[in-house]
């Protein structure tokens, strides 16, 4: 059975509460008139009003089920996983309706290699690509030069006038962008808008933001002149995006045993979008799954914090790549140990520098921290949080108050995981006492 | 604000923007000519790159001591999962449960879990936490003042009093008072008179902790406060003190509205004539009277201002003052109640018996409203009433009860009110009852006002830990489907209480699971 997964794993994967205890009420042999499994997958039919057909996925825990619940994994596939926790069913031949699912996704990881589908003919579809592309970047550009002179004209008439703008006068401008197919840089204006006011210090904030933004329009009108990996994260900067078959295919791979660090699920309109932050146990590297699914429905991959798995990954390309999309994966467990990571702060910003240095417009990194202790300079009330190592150099902590990572610390060194964002360290969890926990933002 | 940003807080139209003295300002000198406005969104853009990029860490930040190491083992990890969650939910009883049984098997909260156990609001929880802190809560309480409750960190006690807020200096009071009366009293007294009338009010509740007879005179002399809170607290403090001399001068003002009693007679041929209390209302009750009696000084609901007084006058009086006046047992008391003056006599009483913990009177009283409650209406609501008396009831009788008269209204109340572990017998008793009851509500159609309704979630919370293992109720569909064509049941499923008791059960049988794991997952 799939090694690592536990009821309180089979439980986080449920949408929520709700559907975790259904599912649970659901984990018993009597809810069930059909079980089976082989080595990829686990099936059964669940008695409900109607029988609904379910199934899972034992690679990458996808689930599939026949009943109509927009909320996804639905109850029965999370019972089906319960009941796998207790009672597993013997090895069988599947039926037709999870051989079939299975194939249909095989070909859907594959589709890259293997066929394109109706748009096959290869060479007419290359110049059509060329072509397209070709237009998409001249789009972009005009958007980018509109948005040059809107800047330009914010700075002219003072960024003090910007603070009284209502959230509408970023909102179009961002729309603007979109419609110039720059989504990245219109994602990039959203954030800037929730600036003006939140901080004493937002006017220089708020002018950092221009100027990267400023610089990302200028880097964008240079993409023939700079090396190809800069290009490549410009371009996705702005929001011109690889196929994910192409990467699948193409990028950079990497095998390892990846850590789970954390996940943070944020709704965006209608999409759902997932990020989940990874570090590979021998290699070091950090990686970034990003994923969106409309409201509701399943994530294509499905990730338990705080575990680890063995598989290979690809890296979107870039100047400091940390997107990527998983090639394969296999078995799962609980993790237990402290984490790979930095020894020092010094080492840490060492380490920044340089990643900025490739990329400049990196927003938010990740990162181990081994051996730190948490810090509560000038008391609670108002009080600073930061993390120090043991040279005494410290880095400010940011998202509000850090109790639990203090109480697990109990002022001895621990291993934290957390995301830079530039000013502060978002905590994502910690390795104490064996243990790795993760840390949920505190208020 | 640095020279590039105040130029672009100000507009390059009226500003314009310096060099930022950074070597990125280089940059840009070959691309320029197009104008001041690109000129600083460019520099300020290469500035916040640089910037990033050449941060620097911070140093001399004063590292805290550290925790000393633990004496206790922490719970397992499913035992933390299930604390985490009755946490998040605040479901008081269970968690109150829960970490009583932590405390008994010898064990802790594991870390993660201290913030959120630390933050419990409500009072119940507290010293139950407290016990299972271990010492990584103890040090972590120390360092957020919110916290100082679990520590009693007694160090700066004064200091706290001396300038703290009225929440914390009242919990100060408090904890002086539980050592040291005397000295509670005399810091309360130095700053009196300097006091706003809700502090004083506040503060004056503290000397509950140990009140004796030493705080009389000073009780005495706050019936005269200016604020009428404060005079309430202080006359309820003294009714609490028996030998008071405010008590009894209620004892003596109680004697003269309670005139008589007259015992029951057997009569001859049967022409018995029943007990009666003999009731005088007072002429005049004057200013003085008032002030000296507890509780609040309007009267609530229909009640009139006379007897109002009478009430609480009554309140005063421990009940077995009038079993000894009058030789008789409480039972007779309160089937003597009768006539004008009824409601009053009983609504005293009540007040005085759960006041003074008699519950050889608490029971007689309440089966007295259990049978009548509509003569009690102007004076006491359902509610009230048995949430009022039940921590005094005696559950045997409450089950034998439920056996014998089947669920009224009066008796669900008093089940919900009814603190928890509820005794074995009657637990049994409900359970049974409950088993017998679930089949009877397809006879029901459109009457949903089931007084069972509201039962099965406070006794799930309740039942002792040893009555969990048989205590699941079979859930109706599943009563139904043995019993009935499938047409019918779809039928009888629409139905309301139907539903209703569907939830209700569900909910019930999460609470006996939840409970059960958590005898598995902390074993003592």
């Amino acid at each position: 059975m799939n090694a690592g997964l536990t009821s309180e794993g089979v439980a986080a994967l449920a949408p929520d509460a709700k559907v975790a205890a259904a599912g649970k009420k659901l984990g018993a042999p009597r809810s069930w008139q059909s079980l089976g499994r082989n080595q990829e997958a686990l099936w059964g039919e669940c008695r409900g009003s109607a029988v609904y057909q379910v199934r899972v996925d034992l690679s990458d825990l996808a689930v599939k089920c026949s009943c109509p619940s927009r909320k996804q994994p639905c109850k029965h596939a999370i019972g089906l996983l319960f009941l796998s926790l207790g009672a597993i069913p013997s090895e069988t031949a599947s039926p037709a309706w999870v051989t079939d699912w299975l194939a249909r996704r095989a070909a859907r990881t594959t589709a890259g290699e293997r066929s394109k589908g109706p748009d096959e003919a290869a060479a007419p579809d290359l110049v059509a690509r060329e072509k397209r592309e070709k237009k998409r970047l001249s789009r972009i550009s005009a958007g980018l030069d509109a948005l040059d002179l809107w800047m330009e004209d914010l700075v002219r008439g003072g960024l003090a006038a910007a603070g009284t703008q209502p959230a509408s006068f970023w909102e179009e401008q961002a729309k603007r962008m979109v419609d110039a197919q720059a989504p990245g840089v219109a994602e990039r204006l959203r954030r800037l808008s929730g600036v003006p006011n939140s901080s004493p210090d937002w006017p220089g904030k708020l002018l950092d933001g221009l100027g990267r933004l400023a610089l990302l329009s200028k880097a964008f009108r240079r993409l023939d002149v700079l090396d190809d990996p800069l290009a490549e994260s410009v371009r996705a900067e702005v929001g011109i995006s690889h196929p994910q078959e192409e990467v699948l295919e193409r990028g950079e791979r990497v095998d390892d045993r990846w850590i789970v660090l954390g996940q943070r699920t944020e709704e965006e309109g209608r999409l759902t979008v997932s990020h989940t932050w990874l570090l590979g146990e021998d290699t070091r590297r950090y990686a970034l799954v990003h994923q969106f699914a409309a409201a509701g429905s399943p994530f294509a991959e499905g990730f338990v914090s705080a575990t680890t798995w063995r598989g290979e990954i690809a890296f979107y390309p870039g100047a400091y790549p940390l997107r990527v999309v998983v090639r394969s994966r296999s078995g799962g467990g609980e993790r237990s140990g402290g984490l790979p990571g930095y020894e020092t702060v010094e080492a840490f910003l060492d380490h920044t520098s340089r990643a900025t240095a490739l990329q400049p417009w990196l927003e938010r990194l990740p990162a181990a921290l081994r051996r730190v202790v948490p810090l509560l300079d000038g008391g609670p009330e108002g009080g600073r949080w930061l993390i120090g190592d043991r040279a005494g150099q410290a880095l400010p902590l940011a998202g509000g108050e850090h109790w639990t990572l203090l109480s697990m610390s109990g002022g001895r060194p621990v291993d934290l995981a957390a995301e830079w964002n530039g000013e502060g360290l978002i905590p994502l969890g910690v390795a104490a006492a064996g243990t790795y926990y993760i840390l949920a933002e505190e208020g | 604000m640095d020279a590039l940003t105040r130029a672009a807080v100000a507009g390059t139209s009226r500003e314009t923007p310096p060099a930022s003295g950074l070597p990125t300002d280089g940059l840009f000198e070959s691309a320029g000519g197009k104008g001041p406005e690109r000129d600083l969104l460019l520099r300020a853009g290469t500035r916040a790159v640089y910037r990033a990029a050449g941060r620097v860490a911070e140093s001399g930040i004063e590292a805290p001591q550290t925790a000393p190491d633990e004496t206790l083992t922490a719970c397992s990890a499913k035992a933390a999962d299930l604390l985490h969650r009755l946490l998040v939910d605040q479901r008081t009883t269970i968690l109150l449960e829960a970490l009583e049984r932590l405390r008994l098997a010898g064990l802790r909260l594991p870390h993660a879990l201290l913030p959120g156990a630390l933050n419990v609001e409500q009072e119940e929880l507290r010293p139950a936490v407290a016990a299972v802190l271990g010492e990584r809560g103890r040090w972590l309480a120390r360092l957020n003042p919110a916290w100082a409750w679990a520590v009693g960190d007694d160090g700066d006690l004064r200091d706290v009093w001396d300038e703290g807020t009225l929440k914390r200096r009242t919990s100060v009071l408090r904890r002086v008072r539980e050592r040291d009366p005397a000295l509670g009293r005399g810091w309360l007294s130095e700053t009196w008179r300097q006091e706003k009338a809700d502090a004083r009010s506040a503060m004056l509740k503290a000397f509950q902790e140990n009140l004796s007879p030493e705080d009389e005179p000073f009780l005495e002399s706050s019936l005269g406060d200016r604020s009428m809170k404060v005079r309430a607290v202080a006359a309820d403090l003294l009714a609490r003190l028996p030998g008071s001399a405010c008590a009894l001068r209620n004892v003596e003002r109680a004697d003269a509205i309670i005139a008589g009693y007259e015992p029951p007679s057997t009569g001859l041929l049967g022409r018995g004539r029943p007990g009666k209390v003999v009731v005088e209302l007072p002429l005049v009750v004057d200013e003085g009277w008032k002030r000296e009696l507890p509780g609040e000084a309007s009267p609530p609901g229909k009640m009139g201002e006379k007897a109002w007084t009478v009430v609480r006058t009554l309140e005063v009086v421990p009940p077995v003052y009038w079993e000894r006046r009058f030789g008789a047992t409480p039972e007779e008391l309160v089937a003597a109640a009768r006539g004008e003056w009824e409601a009053v006599l009983l609504t005293g009483w009540r007040r005085a018996a759960v006041r003074h913990g008699q519950e050889s009177w608490t029971w007689p009283l309440w089966r007295r409203w259990h049978e009548a409650p509509e003569t009690q209406r102007d004076y006491t609501s359902t509610w009230e009433l048995p949430r009022l008396l039940a921590p005094l009831l005696p559950h045997v009788e409450l089950g034998r009860l439920l056996r014998s008269s089947g669920m009224s209204r009066e008796l669900a109340y008093t089940l919900e009110a009814l603190p928890g572990p509820w005794d074995e017998e009657l637990s049994l008793l409900y359970l049974e009852e409950l088993r017998k009851h679930v089949p009877r509500i397809f006879a029901r159609n459109r009457d949903v006002s089931d007084p069972w309704l509201g039962t099965p979630q406070p006794a799930a919370e309740r039942i002792p830990l040893s009555c969990l293992d048989h205590a699941s109720v079979t859930q109706p569909d599943e009563v139904l489907s043995e019993s009935m064509s499938s047409d019918d049941q779809v039928l009888r499923y629409e139905r309301l209480p139907f539903r209703y008791w569907r939830e209700k059960l569900e909910k019930f049988e999460e609470t006996l699971e939840l409970r059960r794991r958590l005898v598995k997952e902390i074993p003592l």
